[in-house]
């Protein structure tokens, strides 16, 4: 089963990382190129409670397949404990679709990778 | 009529290295602890800032009474100053007495399934066993975020719910009987708490760097575990947690269990003990603290060495003022507490009061030394003693701890 998320060809991608736990998160993402590299594309932090998880990745052409993927720090000053950490794709404020897996948080940070890929659809 | 009266007194002095362990619960029980009760967990003391006021130093070292008065009088108010001044982080282990006990402390529902059904074995309750565990963190708290944590209170309230359940034995044999006990602990308000320190948080974002990935095509949907830091990262971001941390915070927790004796293990509905405590700490200035706790106890008649004990209730209340600067530290204690207990004549009530100074003074480094004084007061009708002193000494050297 693919987890490749289809979106309309010519919306704004947007693309929303959420980390469970009540965890403040540092991230940022990448797009893989041709060649299999990853590009550096966004950045933020969720470190003050304003939910700037949020980066624009431009439009999606029909079928054209864009690969991304989120380097997450995740801050702890607790005992290790499993969370949810969820990729979004969202056009405009609408949901179009997800992935989403759990992940350990450990002190005093853990590092993680999320993947998602999207594929432009008419 | 005459008013009968026990009177002891510790003078204590010990050197030592205070510990630097961080710790977002309320502050530990007092240096100036009664050295005649049951010794409690040593609890991490509050790590304190650069420059700022000398830290708790540890407690005295146990089994420190060389009387036996003073352990009677312990004894008989239920650990009244060791207990009262703090909500236990694990009340279900506090009320049953097994602060030994290794606590587990499972980081998902299925380590939480995997540890309570080690609790039931072949039809009996099994000893030595102690959780404790977040219900919200476990569940609905896996997908919250951290903006919802800062800006929604109640999510606060549940996060910081805190559940306990433990289980010991006593006896051997035809007589062991295991001790089990559940509890929960609230921390209402917690002005250690990280997650709304934004110093801190922001002196963790600034010392860590997110990993570049690999190249390569991972299927979309895989999440996985980002290279393990360098201890040097660790260290940098964990001292960002110890070096933002108020001393003095405003904290207040609320604590409450229930126990039960298994005879052989066998399960049966039964309460054996019920105890309620509340604690809070409030900073006045940069320097100084005042705790305020109180702890109430129920325990239901039960038979002890073939003797039927009647049911008891206890409630006592203590206070803490704490003055620290940077090369010394005062403290000044002070509690009083009553049980009353039905012996089939009536009700009978037995006072008890608490009083206590400690003085540490930084000797270089992170080593201390401390002069303690603590006496008890208690009156009952068939106590005769009207006052006994005893002077101890602890010598302790933890240095590097």
């Amino acid at each position: 089963m693919s987890n490749t998320i289809l979106f309309p060809a010519g919306a704004e991608l947007r693309l929303r990382l959420s980390v469970g736990g009540n965890f403040p998160y540092k991230w940022q993402i990448y797009e893989y190129n041709g060649a299999n590299t990853p590009e550096p594309l966004d950045n933020g932090s969720d470190g003050r409670g304003e939910g700037s998880t949020i980066a624009t990745a431009s439009k999606i052409e029909q079928g054209v397949q864009r690969r991304f993927v989120w380097s997450v720090a995740v801050v702890s000053n607790d005992d290790p404990i499993e969370v949810d950490v969820t990729g979004q794709v969202l056009d405009g404020k609408r949901l179009v679709g997800e992935v989403k897996g759990p992940i350990t948080i450990k002190k005093p940070f853990t590092n993680c990778f999320v993947h998602l890929w999207v594929e432009g659809i008419p | 009529m005459k008013r009968p009266l026990l009177l002891s007194a510790v003078l204590l002095v010990s050197i030592g290295a205070h510990a630097n362990a961080q710790s977002s619960a309320l502050p530990p029980p007092p240096a100036a602890r009664s050295a005649d009760a049951e010794p409690p967990t040593p609890a991490p003391a509050p790590a304190a800032p650069q420059g700022a006021p000398l830290p708790p130093a540890p407690g005295p070292a146990p089994g420190a009474d060389a009387t036996g008065l003073s352990e009677r009088a312990g004894q008989t108010f239920e650990r009244l100053q060791t207990t009262v001044e703090r909500v236990p982080d694990n009340p279900a282990v506090d009320l049953i007495g097994a602060e030994d006990l290794q606590i587990t402390k499972p980081g998902s529902v299925k380590e939480l399934g995997a540890e309570l059904r080690g609790l039931y074995k072949d039809g009996k309750i099994v000893p030595q066993v102690a959780i404790e565990f977040s219900p919200f963190a476990l569940t609905l708290g896996r997908s919250s975020g951290f903006e919802a944590y800062r800006t929604t209170s109640y999510i606060r309230f549940l996060r910081r719910i805190t559940a306990s359940l433990a289980t010991t034995s006593v006896g051997v044999g035809n007589d062991e009987t295991i001790m089990g006990a559940i509890g929960l602990r609230f921390r209402i308000v917690d002005g250690t708490d990280w997650r709304l320190n934004d110093a801190a948080i922001q002196c963790a974002f600034e010392a860590l760097a997110t990993p570049p990935p690999a190249g390569g095509r991972m299927p979309s949907g895989t999440i996985v575990p980002g290279p393990e830091p360098s201890d040097e990262a660790k260290k940098k971001v964990s001292k960002c947690f110890t070096d933002h941390v108020r001393w003095n915070a405003t904290q207040w927790a609320v604590g409450m269990a229930v126990s039960s004796a298994f005879p052989q293990g066998e399960v049966q509905a039964d309460i054996h003990d019920l105890a309620t405590w509340t604690s809070a700490t409030f900073g006045l200035g940069d320097h100084a603290q005042l705790v305020l706790g109180g702890k109430y106890l129920f325990s239901d008649t039960r038979l002890e060495d073939g003797v039927r004990v009647p049911a008891r209730h206890t409630a006592a209340a203590t206070g803490r003022l704490e003055l620290r600067k940077k090369q010394y530290g005062l403290i000044f204690t002070a509690g009083s507490g009553a049980r009353w207990s039905n012996d089939m004549t009536g009700w009978r009530r037995e006072a008890i009061g608490l009083f206590g100074a400690e003085a540490q003074l930084a000797i270089g480094g992170d080593k201390w030394i401390s002069l303690r004084f603590s006496g008890e007061v208690s009156g009952g009708e068939k106590d005769r003693l009207v006052s006994i002193a005893n002077l101890k000494w602890n010598y302790d050297i933890s240095g590097g701890k």
